[in-house]
């Protein structure tokens, strides 16, 4: 392994003598890494949450006020065949009443002790689907449950906030494709602004590549202690970004948990997971390397040095 | 040891460069190349160090044919001949020490080798006192000392030189050219290209003259 401790030599060198140009470097890969490591987290924490608003979707299907006693769990029976359905619970007319009494109280309080209210409600059953809507595909099937679910006999109709769930649905389309595009434009210009920046210092440092050319080091040689430097850079620049990602995250969570309102939401929200942490690490080495790579293949020619020298 | 038979370089426009070069050095000699700036003496070292390939003819120099010479052999060839710049060509940022071991360093020689024989270059040169200070720090005569150590530490066969006194006052340059001399005399083919006559006229050496790239 003498060569990495030659390599890390190099890399702590080079830093000791363009301390100006590798601090900029740094800083550079550090503020695109933390911008995309903040886009990637708020991304899924929108997706998080969107998904949980999914989660709560159910299918209501209201009995026949004709249907007997007796045939109602023969019927409940028949729902919970049906395909992705997870649990039917059945509400008789009275516990609908009691429900709604209950989430009226607040605004008509007399409601709970009116004699004179009758009840409007039928029985019905509240089906909990697996999986939840979190597509316009899922949004399909849905349909075509509800039409199942409908064309079971003593149902009289099917209600599951239709218009709702298409919103819904469409907006979870439209949030995924434009994060989507939004994240590929950022990592394209990430990788732009990397590589830019990693070509402007290993460019800085031409003359060392051409005088390694001069005295017969080989290609490997001369460009691995820019790759080691360049994953190096990355692998820092990828940690400090996350740093400052959990910071910022973690004060932004701390403004939003004192407001009331918010704070459900508050709850909500998670950082990066632990394979993801790594996976941002490692694809920041990577680009640090890639980026170094890319340059110094384009200077370590071969032929560096003729481009100094006049006729 | 080195050797040209009818080469042309012509670069795009067209330039003629070098026309009809023939020439050879034997072994051991030490030769002087002439000419005023834009003749041609540059294109002629860029060949040498094979940082260039003629239009046409032959270039053999230490065994290797440098018209044909496949780019993976380039490095290994360049580590046969020692080359010295006008503007030195040093590592800033490295001590005296660490830029005459490189070389040896890209060879693969083993630390202890390479400390002792660093170290006798350096007293060759005259700059064992100064092994550990910074490149920054020297004169412009102790860093083309430096450099022509750099050159010579891995014993090559040839070393070339191309205007090695360019940037050094007349009596560095008389250091220099006294070092390359005895360089020379330890059996060392010696090639060096500069356009101070004052300074070849001192050194009863062969010279040869190029001018519009044809040699006189």
């Amino acid at each position: 392994m003498s060569w990495l401790s030659n390599d890390l030599k190099s890399f702590k060198r080079s830093w000791l003598h363009h301390t100006g140009m590798q601090l900029a470097t740094l800083s550079v890969l550090t503020a695109t890494f933390a911008v995309v490591a903040l886009v990637l987290s708020l991304g899924l924490n929108v997706n998080r949450i969107l998904a949980s608003w999914g989660e709560t979707v159910q299918i209501t299907a209201y009995l026949d006020e004709n249907v007997a006693a007796d045939k109602v769990s023969g019927i409940q029976s028949q729902l919970e065949k049906l395909p992705s359905v997870e649990t039917v619970v059945h509400i008789p007319r009275e516990v609908a009443t009691q429900n709604f009494k209950s989430q009226m109280a607040s605004y008509a309080p007399d409601l709970l002790t009116d004699s004179d209210f009758e009840n409007p409600f039928p029985a019905s059953f509240r089906i909990n689907l697996k999986g939840g809507v979190h597509t316009e595909q899922d949004f399909a099937a849905l349909e075509k449950i509800a039409a199942a679910v409908g064309k079971v006999e003593g149902i009289e109709d099917v209600s599951y906030g239709q218009t709702w769930v298409k919103s819904y649905a469409s907006f979870v389309n439209a949030i995924a494709a434009s994060g989507g595009v939004m994240v590929l434009i950022l990592l394209a210009g990430g990788l732009f602004v990397v590589s830019n920046s990693i070509r402007a210092s290993i460019t800085a440092r031409r003359e060392e590549i051409e005088i390694l050319e001069l005295i017969g080091a080989t290609s490997s040689m001369i460009r691995r202690p820019y790759i080691v430097e360049g994953a190096a850079m990355g692998f820092v620049a990828a940690l400090i970004a996350l740093g400052l990602c959990f910071g910022i995250q973690a004060w932004q969570l701390s403004l939003v948990s004192k407001n009331l309102e918010l704070a459900r939401l508050a709850h909500q929200v998670t950082y990066l997971g632990p394979a993801l942490t790594l996976a941002f690490v490692a694809c920041g080495t990577f680009l640090g390397a890639f980026g170094a790579w890319a340059t110094v293949r384009r200077i370590n020619d071969g032929w560096s040095a003729l481009q100094r020298q006049s006729t | 040891m080195i050797s040209f038979s009818h080469v042309y370089k012509t670069y795009p426009g067209p330039v003629h460069a070098l026309r009809d070069i023939t020439v050879e050095i034997q072994k051991g000699e030490f030769l002087f190349l002439t000419g005023k700036s834009g003749a041609g003496k540059t294109t002629l070292f860029r060949m040498i160090s094979a940082f260039d390939k003629p239009s046409s003819g032959q270039v053999q120099v230490a065994g290797y044919d440098l018209a044909a010479i496949r780019a993976n052999e380039v490095p290994f060839y360049r580590r046969k001949i020692g080359v010295v710049f006008q503007d030195f060509r040093l590592l800033r940022g490295r001590s005296v020490f660490e830029n005459v071991a490189l070389p040896l360093e890209i060879r693969g020689d083993r630390v202890q080798g390479l400390n002792r024989r660093v170290d006798d270059m350096l007293d060759h040169v005259g700059l064992i006192l100064k092994k550990n200070a910074p490149i920054e720090q020297l004169s412009g005569g102790e860093q083309q000392r430096v450099a022509i150590a750099r050159a010579l530490i891995h014993q090559p066969g040839v070393l070339i030189a191309d205007e090695p006194t360019g940037n050094l006052d007349p009596q560095m340059s008389e250091e220099i050219m006294d070092l390359l001399d005895r360089v020379n005399a330890q059996g060392t083919t010696v090639f060096v290209a500069t356009h101070d006559h004052e300074l070849v006229r001192r050194r009863a050496k062969r010279v040869v003259n190029i001018d519009a790239g044809h040699l006189r």
